[in-house]
């Protein structure tokens, strides 16, 4: 059953220089328990896409669409109702620990706080359910270490309390911006498996430019291009049937793929091309690409595509 | 091309500088004219420092630099600085080597300003040489850095270094905060510009995908030490050290693709975190990770010895 559906979503941001159209008509959905990769290059919209679905985003913001969570839409709730969801059915693990934990509070404050936002219980019972937290995230000594500020642990022990504050109150929707960005290859593993363990019951979005991470912990995978998702299906599907040129360029590029690069660069989200946003770039393009902009369209069971040549 | 024997650093750090960090710590390789050497490590395990010692930007605790048979160490500031225009270094991040204020004409300009004895038209028509060699248009030159888009700006910094002709380019992490599609146009020049002009490289990776594809050897590096060092096809086919086959192991299992191919793998997924150059721990640095690890391991650090062509590695039980 799906658990979060958003249908027809626009994100645009007024600026100086024009309308940043950040996101573009996005449909999509996710399902209870399920793991839905959002990869894409940088600047094309999947931070904002996040912060869209828990509305944490500038107040002149010109959001349209819905946004179904559990049968309400998102974008016609009250701050107040939306505060509620945040945290406690919805939460964020953030894309740099090092920015979003406060260095002049020990981590297990840090927690307790974020728990008491939600939950009542008294100071030191959030303390306490702070020190099992860090538990289930393997920080070894967890009593001890609750003391501790961030500064004294190391970029990958700093994840595990991202991902520990993310969880703490128990939400059924995860959405985790990068959670492996910059992590050595030997802790990305270590993480990458941790989060697989602690989100098995839950729904996450994972947003990553990491094909390789996204590969290991989803069960579907998008690709997003220049504001609007331009193919997603199972993670099967996407590595062996790629259908969009974006996707398959994409997957080309990789060093263990071939290396070959994509010509040219991703457009700016205020001057996007027209017709198919990807035509400059593209080495299929033919002469309606450059006129209408292709829709997404099923071409397989769950396997959806923006492209008139695939 | 380049000699590197015992090359050692420490730093001294804190108050009455009384702790020292081993940054580096007796590193050894060499790299032939044209070849390739990818050293590969955890972040803060000495890899940038080894490039920094290499450049003589920093002076070592101990070692030889021969380049090109000349000892680095040895040269006064004056003969150093004859001899860096052959020595050139890309980093991370572009922004960091361009200076935002200058155009990217002059920013190519100025080394052959600086270095060589062209005239002023023999410098602009060099500019537009430089400019092709690394895939930029004439439309590009007129622009600033942040007109242009950071794998652009990498190939400004490619283009300014090539100004220099230079024989060694050491390139730290040159490409990590690109994205993938922008990366392997840099990568792919960086391999175009070797065959043509026979450059050799350090090329300093966390991503034994881009290494594996950029390198004729590779050394592994630990906290400061080479654990590992031998022929790309060796390392990746029949590594040997308990933290290279670590290393493998993660980053096969963390490639795109499904089904996670790390069957032939023989690492396994370490437990424990990065320890600190600070305290290195006694006898082999990496034993308190190590699946492997006995007694002798604690009290004992383990030489480097050979164990087939060209193939190093140091541990006591191999
Ligand atoms: N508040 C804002 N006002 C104007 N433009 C914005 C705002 N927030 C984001 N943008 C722009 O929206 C675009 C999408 O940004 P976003 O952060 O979602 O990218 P991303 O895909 O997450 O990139 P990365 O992979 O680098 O994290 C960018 O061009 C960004 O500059
Ligand atoms: S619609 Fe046309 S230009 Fe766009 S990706 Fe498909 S073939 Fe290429
Ligand atoms: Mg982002």
């Amino acid at each position: 059953m799906n658990l979060l559906e958003i249908i027809d979503l626009k994100t645009h941001f007024p600026t100086s220089n024009g309308l940043v159209k950040a996101v573009d008509t996005i449909d999509m959905s996710i399902s209870e328990q399920e793991t839905f990769g959002l990869i894409g290059e940088t600047g094309c919209g999947k931070s904002v896409l996040g912060h869209s679905i828990i509305r944490l985003l500038q107040s002149d913001t010109v959001m349209k669409g819905k946004i179904i969570y559990k049968g309400k839409n998102l974008l016609e709730i009250s701050e107040a109702e939306m505060r509620n969801i945040r945290g406690e059915e919805i939460a964020m693990i953030l894309q740099n620990p090092t920015t979003s934990l406060n260095p002049v509070i020990t981590v297990g404050e840090q927690i307790a706080e974020a728990i008491r936002l939600h939950q009542r219980l008294n100071k030191k019972d959030a303390k306490q359910k702070a020190i099992e937290m860090l538990e289930a995230v393997r920080i070894p000594s967890p009593s001890q270490r609750a003391n501790e500020y961030p500064h004294e642990f190391s970029g990958g022990m700093k994840q595990r309390v991202m991902i520990a504050m993310g969880l703490a109150c128990d939400p059924a929707l995860v959405i985790a911006d990068e959670p492996t960005k910059g992590l050595d290859v030997t802790i990305k593993i270590q993480i990458v498996e941790l989060m697989k363990e602690v989100t098995a019951q839950k729904a996450m979005l994972l947003i990553t430019h990491d094909l390789g991470v996204a590969s290991e912990m989803c069960d579907r995978i998008a690709l997003m291009y220049a504001g609007e998702l331009v193919e997603y299906a199972s993670v099967i599907e996407i590595f062996e049937n790629p259908l969009h040129p974006y996707t398959i360029g994409f997957l080309d590029s990789l060093p263990g793929r071939g290396l070959v690069p994509i010509p040219g660069m991703s457009p700016s989200l205020i001057d996007l091309p027209d017709g198919c946003r990807f035509h400059p770039r593209c080495s299929h393009v033919m002469e309606i690409c450059r006129q209408k902009h292709p829709g997404m369209t099923e071409m397989k069971d769950g396997h959806f595509v923006r492209c008139f040549h695939a | 091309m380049l000699e590197v024997e015992g090359l050692t650093k420490y730093f001294s750090s804190g108050l009455n500088k009384k702790r020292s960090v081993k940054a580096v710590d007796g590193v050894s390789f060499n790299i032939g004219k044209g070849k390739t050497l990818g050293l590969v490590g955890e972040s803060g395990c000495g890899k940038t420092t080894v490039g920094r010692l290499i450049m003589r930007l920093i002076e070592p605790t101990a070692g030889k630099v021969l380049f090109d048979g000349i000892d680095l160490i040895a040269l006064n500031r004056k003969e150093l600085r004859n001899i860096r225009p052959r020595m050139q270094m890309i980093f991370q991040d572009p922004d960091s080597s361009l200076d935002p204020r200058m155009k990217i004409s002059a920013s190519i300009e100025e080394p052959l300003r600086l270095h060589g004895t062209y005239s002023r038209d023999e410098r602009e028509q060099k500019v537009l040489e430089l400019v092709k060699i690394v895939g930029l248009g004439p439309e590009h030159i007129e622009r600033y850095p942040y007109q242009l888009s950071g794998g652009q700006n990498q190939r400004v910094v490619l283009a300014r270094i090539m100004a220099m002709n230079p024989d060694l380019i050491i390139a730290d992490e040159p490409t990590s905060s690109l994205d993938v599609s922008v990366q392997a146009q840099i990568l792919n020049l960086m391999k175009d510009m070797q065959k043509t002009f026979n450059l050799s490289y350090l090329f300093i990776s966390h991503d034994l995908d881009v290494v594996r594809i950029m390198a004729d050897h590779i050394a592994v590096m630990y906290l400061g030490r080479l654990v590992e060092i031998g022929e790309t096809n060796d390392i990746f086919n029949s590594a040997k050290h308990p933290y290279t086959q670590a290393l493998l192991l993660a980053a096969t299992r963390l490639q795109p693709g499904v089904g996670d191919g790390a069957g032939h793998v023989k690492g396994i997924i370490l437990k424990g975190d990065t320890p600190s150059p600070f305290d290195i721990p006694t006898g082999c640095r990496f034993h308190m990770r190590c699946p492997h690890q006995k007694d002798v391991c604690l009290s004992q650090e383990p030489e480097s010895f050979e164990v087939g062509v060209g193939h190093y590695v140091a541990c006591h039980f191999v």
